[in-house]
């Protein structure tokens, strides 16, 4: 005991409190890194509302169509000063980047986003725009030449269609268009336009624009005038012109009858258009689960090599080399897939189309299999070494060890990375905008072209007019991608967390 | 006296360039609970994993010397890892049964030996549990998973898991270092119920519970095999006086 | 031999052993001082005697209880195990030394000897040698030395001859010198108590042995095989 008294003398206090009494002491570090980090959280979950909220008021246009005159008369007027300077300079009708002035007489007419046929004319609208006149050819940058005289051939371009009023029309590499003037024109795949005076226009897939004599159709895209007279676009419905607003029905159920069948159409440009989601849908599916159904099996078991069967010196190889692909621009996958790819492909296996949705779905691959490889080679990695050793302990084999334990206890994560692919997959753009051949055609056949929702907005945004219908259309695209991952996270959750693993895990 | 079950003779055991294990010769009696005590990171547990080869797992482990388990030495070339560990159960440390139910715990051995009868397998499974004197406890819940056991009960699940492929020895490293006094003795009893069947080699750092449950005591210290002998003879009167600083709390 | 890692339980060793060095040391006194008191008829000393034996009582409970404290607390093994059964049995032994001395003193009122009388007998010498082996009780425990506690074993068995001649001559004596014949009854009976303290330190001192040599036996007529020669053979087989 005398020992420890010493011992307490001796301690020296290095630390002196303040005898303990009420009131708190401010940390400003603490203080000011706590209201931070809290700050960047809520702004984060700010942005994210403010992004839902942007996409889904922009949707509304879609049922809401703003015609806000002054606006576009003044664009309209610019446009009317300059194509009249233009006209005055030369016969022919200068065209612009993103649009198209025909004129058939001397009265320019022209749009913000369209074109603007000429009466007894054909007109034909391309991806980048056309222009049209009554006499002259007029060749555009990325457009078609088209021609007012219906005797005369059109030519097409390589993303254009060949159309002609008299002849046959066949086939090409990047969509089938036929036009004549007595048939009844069946839709294109891409960048197609025909022109069936006196008859019903049947729609086609894009940027077609369709112009009669007698029944004239106007949306905001696309407009037909008459020579006597100019209107100004995208104004009244009185005149002929109807911005209908779409519903709900428009987008889910079938808007159309080929061969007396319902048939589901995308055809945002035409003087009826169609927004069916449904070939979009359909598409996005199609190419996603194809990419899934290479990616997933590639991927898991690449994950499983690595972590179950994989020497060290293997591992320090493959795990870079599929990270590096994750750091691939889809725009290269794209690319490789377009014109490389493509060929190889058709050679193998003759599709009748060079760019499809089993293209697409390859270069989708590329894209996820990084990423679900990634995601699930740390879930198998963090599956506990002692639960392997129990297998083995247990005369399993490395296989049965793998396949019976590291994956099950993994699922989770597993699921997950299905899930992140399958998100990325669905959304990815490039790759399907360049290698799927951007048909919205409602097939089940996977070696044929297909459009993604996706892809939809990426080609088609640039060319809408501002806060028209197709322009809500495109964003209701953004928000039903939105809905369809909020969907996917909400069944992983509650289906695959809650009811699968405990049938595969035990109650 | 009881026939030697396993013997080893001059085993090295080399992680990279450290030696882990020195020269140890030691014969394992069958139907008998051998203990091994000694200082963390004397090689106790190495040596015990050496026993089912699951050192093989972990790269960079070089081995010499014999262990010879009923006349066959594990470490020729010709033997069968996945076959010796088939008759060598083995539980951890920490309980580790996998994310299934409990039925499926139990079924994992037989299965991956190719057993698939349902009536079999459920056969197998009830005796394990029974044998691993947690039947009645679980009985009702046999679909349930067993990661909603407690920590006592998990550890003899996994007890019964080893039992369920029959094995002849079962080699237990900590069992009980993770659970409250009262599934420590449960293990216990468990252990000294196991062993009129079994031969069973058991790693522990509670040198009451060595003397509780083992008839064998070995004393491992830095790589070597300091004393084997009795567990009583252990405990009352060691013969080597690192044994006696060791078991008294002289050293640590 | 290091310390525990535990140094609590090497202060509660520590005080255990302190308890029956001085239980020992007291007992040693005792011891002196009843033979001194019984020889000159000292009745002070008889009751300092007596006022030690309380004393030694409490350390006989002290320890008792320190023992099962430790025990309980500290599960001891192997040489600690061994100290503490020890303990309890030498407490024991001491605790009957005491009661011996006290009974040697009872009689300290009734007669006066003469020192011719105790010159004829060798009960000095006697006491002298046992007070010796309590000592080497102490020091051996002390130092753990298992040398001294085999020398008590020696001067036991030197105790023992002697008790035997005091016997044999105190008898002749009786016979011979009838009139002193309380003088030597009493003398007969210090000879006999002399004679049981004595044993009474063998027998710790074989306690002794136990615990820092346990391959030496207490019996040695009962043939210990050693367990270590037991699972030679074993193997052997």
């Amino acid at each position: 005991m005398e020992n420890n008294t010493e011992i307490v003398e001796e301690k020296k206090e290095y630390i002196t409190h303040k005898p303990l009494a009420y009131g708190k002491k401010l940390y400003i570090g603490e203080f000011l890194a706590e209201n931070i980090i809290r700050l960047t959280a809520f702004i984060s979950i700010f942005t994210i509302f403010a992004i839902f909220y942007y996409v889904f008021q922009e949707a509304s246009f879609a049922f809401l169509p703003i015609k806000d005159k002054n606006v576009k008369t003044e664009i309209i007027s610019t446009n009317n000063n300059s194509t009249e300077t233009t006209k005055q300079t030369g016969a022919e009708m200068q065209q612009e980047t993103y649009g198209s002035s025909t004129s058939s007489t001397s009265e320019p007419v022209q749009e913000k986003y369209g074109s603007s046929p000429s009466q007894n004319e054909e007109l034909k609208q391309e991806k980048y725009g056309s222009s049209t006149s009554t006499d002259e050819l007029v060749q555009e940058k990325y457009g078609s030449t088209s021609s007012s005289n219906k005797t005369e051939e059109i030519k097409s371009e390589t993303y254009g269609s060949k159309n002609s009023s008299t002849e046959e029309v066949k086939p090409e590499t990047y969509g089938t268009k036929r036009s004549s003037t007595s048939d009844e024109v069946k839709p294109e795949t891409y960048g197609s336009n025909t022109s069936t005076p006196n008859e019903e226009v049947k729609p086609e897939t894009y940027g077609s624009a369709t112009s009669s004599n007698q029944d004239i159709n106007q949306n905001n895209i696309s407009t037909t005038e008459t020579n006597t007279e100019v209107t100004e676009t995208a104004t009244s419905l009185e005149d002929g012109y109807a911005e209908k607003p779409i519903t709900f029905k428009d987008v889910l159920l079938s808007n159309d009858y080929i061969d007396s069948k319902p048939a589901y159409i995308w055809q945002p440009i035409s003087t009826n258009a169609k927004f069916s989601f449904i070939p979009l849908f359909v598409g996005a599916l199609k190419v996603t689960l194809i990419g899934i159904a290479i990616a997933a099996p590639l991927a898991i078991f690449a994950a499983i090599f690595t972590v179950a069967f994989a020497p060290k010196w293997l591992k320090e190889i493959i795990k870079p080399a599929i990270e590096i692909l994750a750091g691939f621009p889809s725009v290269v996958i794209g690319f490789f897939c377009l014109i490389t790819l493509a060929s190889v492909i058709q050679t193998f296996f003759g599709t009748t189309f060079r760019l499809n949705s089993f293209v697409g779905g390859i270069g989708m691959s590329m894209a996820v299999i990084p990423i679900i490889y990634t995601v699930t080679e740390d879930a198998l990695n963090a599956v506990p070494t002692y639960m392997k050793e129990a297998s083995l302990a247990l005369g399993a084999s490395k296989w049965q060890t793998a396949w019976r334990v590291i994956l099950p206890s993994a699922l989770p994560g597993v699921f997950a990375a299905l899930i992140l692919g399958f998100g990325r997959a669905f959304g990815e753009t490039m790759i399907a905008l360049m290698a799927t051949g951007n048909a919205a055609l409602n097939s089940a056949n996977i070696f044929e072209s297909v459009r993604t929702l996706a892809a939809t907005i990426g080609s088609e945004m640039a060319e809408v007019e501002f806060r028209g219908v197709h322009y809500g259309v495109l964003f209701l695209i953004g928000a039903v991608l939105f809905i369809i991952t909020f969907a996917l996270n909400a069944f992983a959750e509650f289906y695959i967390r809650k009811k699968l693993m405990k049938k595969i895990q035990g109650n | 006296m009881k026939k030697t079950k396993i013997k080893t003779d001059k085993l090295n055991l080399f992680y990279g360039a450290k030696q882990a294990l020195i020269d140890i010769s030691m014969e394992i009696p069958e139907k008998r609970v051998t203990a091994f005590i000694g200082p963390s990171g004397c090689g106790k547990s190495t040596f015990l994993r050496s026993l089912n080869r699951m050192n093989d797992l972990i790269p960079g482990v070089k081995i010499n010397g014999d262990v010879i388990i009923d006349d066959i030495n594990i470490y020729d070339k010709n033997i069968d890892v996945v076959q010796l560990r088939k008759r060598i159960g083995m539980v951890f440390q920490k309980s580790n049964p996998f994310p299934k139910s409990i039925y499926d715990n139990i079924a994992y051995g037989p299965r991956v030996n190719g057993i698939s009868g349902k009536s079999t397998l459920d056969e197998i499974v009830e005796t394990s549990l029974i044998r691993a004197a947690i039947w009645d406890e679980v009985k009702d819940r046999l679909k349930s998973s067993a990661m909603g056991l407690s920590g006592g009960q998990q550890q003899r699940l996994c007890i019964a898991r080893a039992l369920a492929v029959n094995p002849d020895i079962i080699l237990m490293d900590e069992p009980a270092s993770a659970l409250d006094p009262i599934s420590t003795s449960k293990i216990e009893e468990l252990i000294h119920e196991l062993k009129t069947d079994y031969t069973i080699v058991i790693v522990t750092h509670n040198m009451q519970q060595a003397a509780r449950v083992s008839d064998f005591t070995a004393f491992f210290y830095i790589g070597e095999l300091i004393e084997m002998d009795k567990t009583t003879t252990i405990f009352t009167n060691p013969y080597n006086k690192k044994t006696e600083e060791y078991i008294t709390g002289r050293f640590g | 031999m290091n310390g525990h890692v535990l140094k609590n339980y090497d202060q509660e060793l520590n005080k255990l052993r302190y308890r029956l060095v001085r239980m020992g040391s007291l007992v040693q006194q005792q011891i002196e001082m009843s033979v001194s008191s019984i020889l000159n008829s000292n009745i002070e000393l008889a009751k300092q005697v007596m006022e030690l034996e309380e004393k030694v009582d409490k350390l006989d409970l002290k320890i008792d209880k320190q023992c099962i404290r430790i025990i309980a607390l500290h599960q001891p093994v192997a040489r600690d195990l061994r100290l503490i059964l020890a303990a309890l049995q030498i407490d024991i032994y001491f605790e009957i030394i005491g009661d011996y001395t006290t009974e040697m003193i009872d009689d300290v009122a009734r007669t006066i000897f003469t020192s011719e009388i105790i010159n004829k007998t060798k009960i000095k010498e006697m006491s002298e040698h046992v007070i010796k082996m309590i000592g080497k009780v102490l020091d051996s425990f002390v130092d753990e030395n298992v040398n001294l506690a085999l020398d008590i074993l020696k001067i036991e068995e030197i105790v023992n001859i002697l008790f035997k001649d005091n016997f044999n001559n105190l008898l002749s004596l009786m016979k011979a010198d009838s009139s002193n014949i309380d003088s030597y009854a009493i003398l007969l009976d210090v000879n006999r108590l002399l004679d049981l303290i004595s044993k009474s330190a063998k027998t710790i001192a074989q306690e002794l042995i136990y615990i820092y040599e346990p391959s030496i036996s207490k019996h040695n007529d009962i043939e210990d095989l050693s367990i270590h020669d037991i699972f030679a053979e074993k193997t052997n087989e």
